[in-house]
């Protein structure tokens, strides 16, 4: 779609964790916008054209920290060092885990679960997605029963330095055995970042994708 | 309890010692024994750890074609029902975890990461955090551009302080200083206040200063005014007069048949130099603007006519840089031009050279930071002894906010600096196609007039934006000191050549000294250079003159030419 042909590079070394700023906003095939709007040094506060924002780790890996869903709302304590992976370059793993809180109104007693997640990184590689081919490191996180032991899902993300974000994010979930990719469409940042643009690249992301399945 | 925090251990000594995958018996959808290792929720086999109250992580967007409001996944799971569908009524947290104890990795024996039993259910606040909407900073702001400095900007309330500088007090001390003390504000955290451990110009990266947007609107206040002053957005998202159509050298039948529907001719120029009459049409009032571009669209010459496009000066990053001066260079010893704001003509920068301005949105050039930045980047600081420097600045955008920087006011500029000779036209601008636009720009090219365009500063994986991305435009990236791309600069097959446009030493409107960052500050590197070698419009000399430019360029990136850097590097050349 894009006349965007962006060409490999090498990895210039141990690449750090992203470096968001406000403004910066993301667009994915399946039409989803994601939008920092705000940043930190450690988190992240992302919005999609509108409801509410949510708070993640600038390591993307981490899920989701803080968020609102209704009336319900969620949050994850983290417990180990996700931030193990980073620098990326040489391939390796960690892991840590997740303790989820949430709770279904504001006056509920809150639900609480544990995940363990188990990462690895591997080397660099190109992909081609509609916003262009980059150089990637893939990342992959499986998510574990903390009582079984068993893989319930695995999330895949190949992460592009020179872009500073993700151009593929997989996700599996083998308790419904489903699996859902999408890919980076287009990225603005700053003033071009408007609402109006976002949201005409989110629309055509979702025409594309149902021209895609068309027969 | 004894016996299952053992057991924790046990699992924990595993895990440590055992390769994980060995522990696997492949994905569990091939092997379930009707127990739901999700232990949040038994009744909820999603395989999530949030139960049937999803995060963000978990939204499926992309199914809903409608067009309504949940584009974006802005509604995660699609209906309303949550906050009271847990099914079963209760919000259970101990009853799902078949071991009693979440206590997994047993790995801390002070208890505190048995959720489960360390805290009991008499305190909420497992995580030290019961601000469950601690976000709340987050949706009542709409300033997504980064640009937290509505009131920080160039003034486009139309006051006296049009100079371009970030005094919303309104000084306007003429040392280029807003205020006595030689700083702008109290504190020193103020991204526009540029302290002294900055001077060696070596942040490249770390803090390039706020963004000029156009205007220095915030996107609320922006979307606000524009709903005021009847401006739309395309199907692209770009900002258009509503109703509104630029054409260039339409058929007089097609213009008759137009009129016939109800189509109006708001204004109509001869343009001697694109050689063609543009017309400024208004479509029917019965039609929307997109049933008016349906109309059109079946009567004329598709590549005739667009949108009434509002171009923004493209959007930059500066940061005041108090106490430099700017680094001696001269003048680029050329006739050139340049479509951008105005340009403070009277500062002592621009002295040694000849600046001609014309205004093209209103009776008189406003000058504003842009336009002054980068006519100062051409001009330098001393006279070209080989030759004078004319610099012409065709400002589109001062004037009324409805119009400024107009498809209609670019094609009228681009007529006057062709119709002056100039060989070179350096567009900081970036924008949509509009074919109209288009058009003059190739009739102009024909003629011998070269074009540079700055690439663009939307983003890495942004769609081209134009005129930079036009056939015959030479698109011009920003690098940094260290000759890395700037972080914000378009990329594609139309970036021709990359120049220093990070943390450059420009001017403002007042004469204060900035760190200017954009492909808009790149651009005028390479304008420059092509107009110190080529005296008049002549296509044979432009392209000796680029084919030059590649010969010296210095190759970044990936060997030959790349979509990040063009060509390669262009110094300033003197």
């Amino acid at each position: 779609m894009l006349a965007l042909f962006a060409t490999a590079l090498a990895l210039p070394g141990p690449v750090a964790l992203p470096d968001y700023a406000p403004g910066d906003a993301f667009v994915f095939s399946d039409g989803r916008v994601e939008r920092v709007v705000a940043a930190d040094d450690s988190n992240v506060t992302w919005a999609g054209l509108s409801g509410p924002s949510y708070r993640r780790s600038r390591n993307f890996i981490v899920p989701v920290l803080q968020w609102r869903t209704g009336r319900a709302t969620g949050s994850r304590e983290v417990r180990g060092n996700p931030d193990a992976l980073w620098p990326l370059g040489r391939p390796k793993s960690g892991r840590f885990r997740v303790i989820t809180q949430i709770k279904a109104k504001p006056q509920s007693t809150p639900r609480r679960s544990v995940s363990l997640w188990v990462c690895k990184t591997s080397k660099a590689r190109n992909f081609t997605v509609e916003a262009g081919t980059f150089s990637a490191i893939p990342v992959m996180c499986d998510r574990y029963s903390p009582t079984t032991m068993r893989l319930i899902e695995r999330r895949e993300w190949d992460y592009a330095p020179e872009l500073g974000h993700y151009v593929r994010r997989v996700s599996l979930n083998y308790l419904r055995g489903t699996t859902r990719s999408v890919e980076l469409v287009a990225a603005l940042s700053g003033p071009a970042a408007t609402k109006a643009r976002l949201t005409a690249l989110s629309k055509k992301a979702r025409a594309d994708r149902l021209a895609r399945r068309m027969p | 309890m004894r016996i299952t925090t053992s057991m924790a251990w046990l699992l924990a000594a595993t895990l440590v010692l055992v390769p994980v995958p060995h522990l696997l018996h492949g994905p569990l959808a091939a092997q379930d024994s009707g127990v739901d290792d999700d232990d949040d929720d038994r009744d909820d086999d999603d395989g999530d750890d949030d139960g049937d109250f999803d995060d963000p992580d978990d939204q499926d967007p992309g199914d809903d074609p409608d067009g309504d409001d949940d584009i974006g996944g802005d509604d995660p799971d699609g209906d309303d029902d949550i906050g009271g569908d847990d099914p079963d009524g209760d919000d259970d947290i101990g009853g799902d975890d078949p071991g009693g104890d979440d206590d997994i990795g047993g790995d801390d024996p002070g208890g505190d990461d048995d959720i489960g039993g360390d805290d009991p259910g008499g305190d909420d606040d497992a995580d030290g955090d019961d601000d469950a909407d601690g976000d709340d900073d987050a949706e009542g702001d709409d300033d997504a551009e980064g640009d937290d400095d509505a009131e920080g900007d160039d003034d486009a309330e139309g006051d006296d302080d049009a100079e371009g500088d970030d005094d919303a007090e309104g000084d306007d001390d003429a040392e280029g200083d807003d205020d006595a003390e030689g700083d702008d504000d109290a504190d020193d955290n103020d991204d526009d206040d540029n302290f002294s451990e900055d001077e060696a110009n070596d942040d490249f990266d770390d803090d390039l200063g706020q963004w000029q947007a156009i205007g220095g609107e915030s996107e609320a206040t922006r979307a606000e005014l524009d709903a005021r002053d009847l401006i739309d957005t395309d199907r692209d998202g770009f900002r258009y007069r509503r109703g509104e159509f630029v054409a260039l050298d339409l058929m007089p039948e097609d213009l008759a048949q137009l009129e016939g529907r109800g189509f109006e001719v708001l204004a109509r120029e001869r343009l001697a130099a694109v050689d063609g009459t543009l017309l400024l049409l208004r479509g029917p009032p019965q039609l929307t603007s997109d049933g008016s571009f349906d109309a059109l669209d079946a009567i004329a010459d598709p590549d005739s006519f667009g949108y009434n496009h509002l171009f923004d000066s493209s959007s930059v990053q500066t940061k005041r840089k108090r106490g430099s001066t700017v680094p001696e260079r001269q003048a680029c010893g050329c006739a050139i031009g340049l479509i951008d704001t105005g340009v403070t003509t009277g500062l002592n920068y621009f002295k040694h050279v000849t600046l001609v301005q014309r205004a093209f949105n209103a009776k008189d050039p406003q000058a504003r930071l842009h336009g002054t930045a980068v006519a100062h980047l051409m001009a330098g600081t001393k006279r070209n002894p080989a030759r004078a420097t004319k610099i012409f600045v065709a400002d589109i955008f001062g004037g009324p906010r409805e119009n400024s920087g107009s498809s209609f006011a670019l094609i009228k500029a681009l007529d006057w600096l062709a119709a002056q000779g100039v060989p070179v036209i350096n567009i900081s601008l970036s924008g949509p196609r509009n074919p109209a636009v288009a058009s003059a720009i190739a009739r102009i090219t024909r003629k011998g007039h070269t074009i540079v365009a700055a690439a663009g500063n939307d983003g890495p994986a942004a769609p081209p934006v134009f005129p930079g991305a036009y056939d015959g435009v030479i698109g011009v990236t920003a690098v940094d000191g260290a000759n890395r791309v700037y972080r914000y600069a378009n990329r594609g097959a139309y970036v021709d050549f990359s120049a220093r446009g990070v943390a450059v030493t420009a001017i403002d409107a007042k004469g204060g000294v900035r760190d200017a960052t954009g492909t808009s500050f790149a651009a005028p590197v390479i304008a420059a250079r092509l107009a110190a070698q080529v005296r008049s419009p002549d296509s044979a000399a432009a392209q000796k003159a680029i084919r030059a430019l590649e010969g010296e360029a210095r190759d970044l990136g990936p060997p030959g030419r790349d979509p990040i850097y063009g060509i390669g590097l262009i110094g300033e050349g003197n």
